[in-house]
């Protein structure tokens, strides 16, 4: 597919920012080629430049302070430096771009045919416009993305469509004047994975049935394993490999390369692997490393090698090519992997912590007798010791019940018993006892510190509530911070001095300030980068085992959850579905909706990737105010029969210690693959 | 990704190193003064080992170094010591004349050496008169912007922060305030009580919350909606503790802007009322009686009759924007100063 013309050619673009803190080279000398009908991944954490050289790419970075250098030469005319109106006529038919908020980019009150239709002839002088057209020009790319009855669905308002298909119209007006280049900036991060699958497939029908060539801006190696032809990965601005998806995820060669892969979760790797962590943070793009400016990370750094002079880029293999000086040096190295072997499967004998029985919560509407069925008749036990995981797509109650576990809101019915304490009757004597015994850390750790107080007050807040002295709060709060491995002295700071996962770290030394024997972590890991996760759940495991804690650990990613986890619950518009073993679980998942789920979640190998079946599930996860009758999921279910729109099916065993809530627990037929 | 959020943070960004979690089992460093350590360096070369600093430090040092608000508040201490120590001046130095004493034969002559802000036309010494109406004019402004910053803040932060029929029921009383028509209410009011500087200074209060209960009321409802928020009360926090520590130090900025535009208020709408007759009765004298006094004069040449208490209200309002604004500044973390 890569023989296609060069039709984008992106030659030392370099873009700096004149800040008060000196010059911020944003992009470094960044070169690629992206050829008609090939996908091109560029693939970077936070700040690595990713998306301001998209940016600079379509002449979207200006302004005073901005300096863009380099050449970016689109189907033959250089685009650096070229006038306004160029730049328009390109962007809107040479190159388009699909946004990562692209849900929120349709307008509600125009049908989505008539504003794909009109972003077709815009375009158009306005002799030449033709409605009928245009409409079909709109039915054929409403097929293109994949969106079923096309001629129908173009008379809808947004509103009408589900999650997923607002993104693949979104998808439909980039593509609208057959655009030379597609440009897609984080495509997929803010959906759920079974919307991110049906992206996913978009893109792959695109490749498949056009000559429109994809660059995919994305953090997440996982996603574009299955999609692109080639990746490039960057760092601190600059490009540090590059190769086709093959050779890249099968020898990854720079050590930030291989670190990120190590470092990532894998949903075909069991528990008890420890994850590859990169240490420390990436430099301040104002204050470069000389020589490699990866060089303060990496775990092959030589003095007077790596920080000397300029890194020259070298290709290893036609087509490889890695910016690193010892490559030669290091090809054979496992050289950032500090792999800790643990017991991988655990004896879940212990007596139960948590005790959820019949659990029912109901969110009273606003001036209607309708209520939010947030969760409906959920019961599980959290062993001892032992790490339950809580899966589901957003809105499906999973954080709901971690606010009632923690008896943050009231129940509306059901037991839940926490340590021999019965959680919803407990008196205000109890209560502040229980806040001693569960504690809780959450997603944001923007939102989740208050920037207004020191760490030494916020960690130790917990601890003055339930009347410590200060004198023994201050020594409490250097030790929980050296726990979580920052340095004891930073309780003078505040949270903006600290990165995402330094926070994340913060949240969980004051989750263990009263030494509590239940933490429940509502997506501890979801907003930070890559890198970064790997440590946070390295620290997660590691504290677990040294404080003996018992977890309930809420996620949408299947494959961190499979990493944590001893038992895990999959939870569906309110209820578990499935509730088994992990091992169990992802080996033999035995509801449709987990075996969606587990298809639809990616895994950084291309060959795997390629090779495997996707689910594909229709549509979104139904109202919540008004839950399908009988089986909840029978809506999207693949295999669905009339009896599940009737009867609800209990939760009962499939095999010892392995619950499902289905008719037809077991394998999917197999005629039921992708489309 | 946006392109704000991923640069926003990375000039300033911290350099501490993570300390490996597996060898975190060594004891902890006991806390001592940062100086004695070698604290790690960031590539700025800043000092990041910082000596344990109470939160009241921080606060004091980020304050100090707000230029203007360290000049407002010299300026503005000036001019309460000179309008209150009136008394005293008058008593033992020739500089200030008794208040309210006449000179007719004199009349209004303009600024001289023996009368710095010239004489009115009753012949009374100018700059006297200004320091004892200063009197009225400052503890209006200052004691109504704190009133009222007091009853908005608490009435917002009880209906964002309880919601429900709290909400109601506080709102609605705001609204009712917020459509009563000001000045005829304070006109009865100060008829019905008489017009001491107390009852002005209440009833004006009375009017000026109603914005500030409407603002806090946003902010604290956005704000409790954080996770910080959740966070504490995992942690047993009370709802007052948590209104007290972890809201209300989050609507600083709005709180101190509406309490800056308060006093502006307090005194320009006392003006108005002494102007209407409802004011500050005499012999009792205000800035804003003097200028509605001395409105005639505009064009003339006894105009600074007008200039001089328009000056004093406007110096006394740039230095409460101006304390307004360190104050904000030294309540933010975020400030780099």
């Amino acid at each position: 597919m890569s023989s296609g013309e060069p039709i984008l050619e992106v030659r030392d673009l370099s873009v700096t920012f004149a800040t008060d803190d000196g010059p911020l080279q944003a992009v470094d000398r960044l070169s690629y080629t992206l050829r008609r009908g090939q996908s091109l991944a560029i693939v970077g954490e936070s700040g690595s430049g990713k998306s301001v050289s998209s940016l600079a790419v379509l002449g979207l970075v200006s302004g005073r302070r901005t300096t863009v250098t380099g050449s970016v030469r689109f189907d033959g005319t250089e685009l650096v430096g070229a006038p306004e109106r160029q730049l328009r006529e390109v962007r809107g038919r040479g190159i388009s771009m699909v946004f990562q908020d692209a849900l929120t980019s349709l307008n509600p009150v125009l049908k989505v045919g008539h504003q794909i239709a009109e972003s077709i002839m815009v375009h158009q002088p306005r002799a030449e416009r033709d409605a009928a057209a245009a409409r079909r020009r709109v039915v054929e790319l409403l097929d293109l993305v994949g969106i079923p009855d096309p001629v129908g669905r173009a008379e809808l308002y947004p509103h009408e469509f589900s999650g997923g298909q607002r993104q693949r119209a979104m998808i439909a007006m980039a593509l609208a004047n057959d655009p030379a280049v597609l440009l897609a900036d984080e495509p997929t991060t803010a959906l759920d994975v079974t919307i991110q699958a049906q992206v996913l497939d978009v893109f792959e029908r695109i490749q498949q049935r056009t000559d429109t060539a994809l660059l995919l801006i994305t953090h997440d190696l996982g996603v574009v394993a299955g999609v692109a032809d080639e990746v490039l990965v960057m760092y601190a601005g600059a490009r540090v490999e590059q190769a086709d998806a093959g050779s890249l995820y099968e020898r990854p060669s720079h050590p930030y390369t291989r670190g990120l892969l190590e470092s990532l979760p894998r949903l075909d790797r069991p528990r008890g692997t420890t994850l590859g962590r990169i240490p420390g943070q990436p430099p301040a793009l104002t204050h470069l490393p000389a020589g490699c400016s990866f060089g303060p990370r990496c775990t092959a750094f030589r003095p007077g090698v790596c920080d000397a002079e300029e890194i020259p880029t070298v290709e290893i293999a036609p087509g490889h090519l890695v910016r690193c000086v010892r490559i030669d040096e290091i090809t054979d190295e496992r050289a950032t992997v500090a792999s800790v072997e643990r017991s991988a499967t655990r004896v879940i004998d212990a007596p139960p912590l948590v005790r959820v029985h019949g659990l029912v919560k109901e969110f009273p509407i606003r001036r209607s007798r309708d209520v939010v069925h947030a969760v409906t008749d959920v019961s599980f036990e959290v062993p001892m010791g032992t790490t339950l995981g809580l899966v589901g797509e957003s809105g499906c109650g999973k954080s709901t019940v971690a606010r009632l576990l923690l008896r943050l809101i009231e129940a509306t019915d059901g037991v839940i018993e926490i340590d021999g304490m019965d959680v919803r009757s407990l008196s205000a004597r109890d209560l502040r006892r229980f806040r001693g015994v569960a504690q809780i850390v959450f997603q944001d750790p923007y939102a989740s510190l208050n920037p207004r107080l020191t760490v030494r007050s916020i960690v130790g807040e917990p601890l003055a509530l339930a009347g410590e002295p200060r004198s023994a709060i201050d020594g409490r709060v250097a030790e929980l911070l050296d726990l979580v491995g920052l340095d004891p002295r930073s309780g003078n700071r505040y949270p903006h001095e600290f990165s995402g996962g330094q926070r994340q770290r913060i949240g969980i030394a004051r989750a263990l300030a009263r030494d509590p024997r239940l933490v429940v972590l509502d997506e501890p890991v979801s907003a930070l980068d890559v890198s970064i996760q790997a440590g946070v759940v390295n620290l997660l495991t590691d504290l677990q085992e040294r404080l003996g804690l018992t977890f309930v650990f809420i996620a949408h990613d299947l494959a961190v959850v499979r990493h944590i986890s001893d038992t895990v619950a999959v939870m569906y518009l309110g209820h578990i579905v499935e509730h088994g073993p992990a091992e169990v679980l992802y080996e033999d998942p035995a509801h449709p909706y987990t075996q969606a789920l587990l298809s639809a979640n990616n895994i950084p190998d291309p060959i795997i990737e390629r090779a495997r079946r996707r689910i594909i599930l229709e549509g979104d996860v139904p109202s919540p105010v008004t839950p399908p009758t009988g089986c909840v999921f029978h809506t999207r279910c693949p295999i669905a029969e009339p009896r599940c729109a009737i009867e609800e099916p209990p939760l009962v065993e499939h095999t010892p210690g392995h619950r499902v809530a289905c008719h037809h627990p077991g394998p999917l037929p197999v005629d039921i693959s992708r489309r | 990704m946006s392109l704000g959020r991923d640069y926003s943070g990375i000039p300033g960004e911290d350099r501490i190193e993570a300390i490996d979690p597996l060898a975190a089992g060594a004891p902890a460093e006991p806390v001592t003064s940062g100086s004695s350590i070698g604290g790690p360096r960031g590539p700025e070369g800043g000092d990041l080992s910082v000596a344990p600093r109470s939160q009241w430090f921080l606060f004091r040092r980020r304050f100090l170094r707000h230029r203007p608000a360290i000049v407002a508040i010299v300026v503005l201490v000036l001019l309460l010591a000179l309008c209150f120590g009136a008394g005293l001046l008058e008593r033992f130095t020739s500089l200030v004349a008794p208040q309210g004493q006449q000179n007719l034969e004199l009349g209004a002559v303009g600024p001289s050496g023996a009368h710095w802000f010239g004489t009115d036309q009753l012949g009374r010494d100018y700059f006297s008169e200004m320091l004892y109406a200063g009197r009225t004019s400052l503890l209006i402004g200052l004691v109504v912007a704190l009133l009222s910053t007091v009853i908005g803040t608490t009435i917002g932060a009880i209906a964002g922060y309880f919601g429900g029929i709290y909400d109601q029921i506080l709102m609605r009383l705001t609204d009712l305030f917020l459509v009563l028509p000001s000045l005829i209410v304070l006109a009865l009011a100060l008829r019905y009580f008489g017009g001491s500087v107390v009852v002005i200074e209440f009833v004006l209060a009375a009017l000026f919350w109603m914005g500030l209960a409407r603002i806090v009321r946003a902010q604290v409802r956005s704000i409790k909606e954080k996770e910080f928020i959740e966070a504490a009360r995992a942690g047993g926090a009370s709802s007052w503790r948590i209104i007290g520590r972890h809201v209300l130090p989050n609507c600083i900025g709005p709180i101190v802007v509406a309490a800056t535009l308060a006093v502006v208020q307090a005194i320009l709408v006392e003006s108005a009322l002494s102007y209407l007759g409802y004011g500050v009765r005499p012999p009792a004298t205000s800035w804003g009686s003097m200028l509605s006094n001395a409105k005639g004069y505009f064009g003339t040449d006894q105009a600074y009759l007008i200039w001089f208490p328009g000056l004093a209200i406007l110096i006394t309002v740039l230095c409460v924007n101006f304390i307004g604004d360190g104050l904000r500044d030294a309540f933010d973390p975020k400030s780099r100063i």
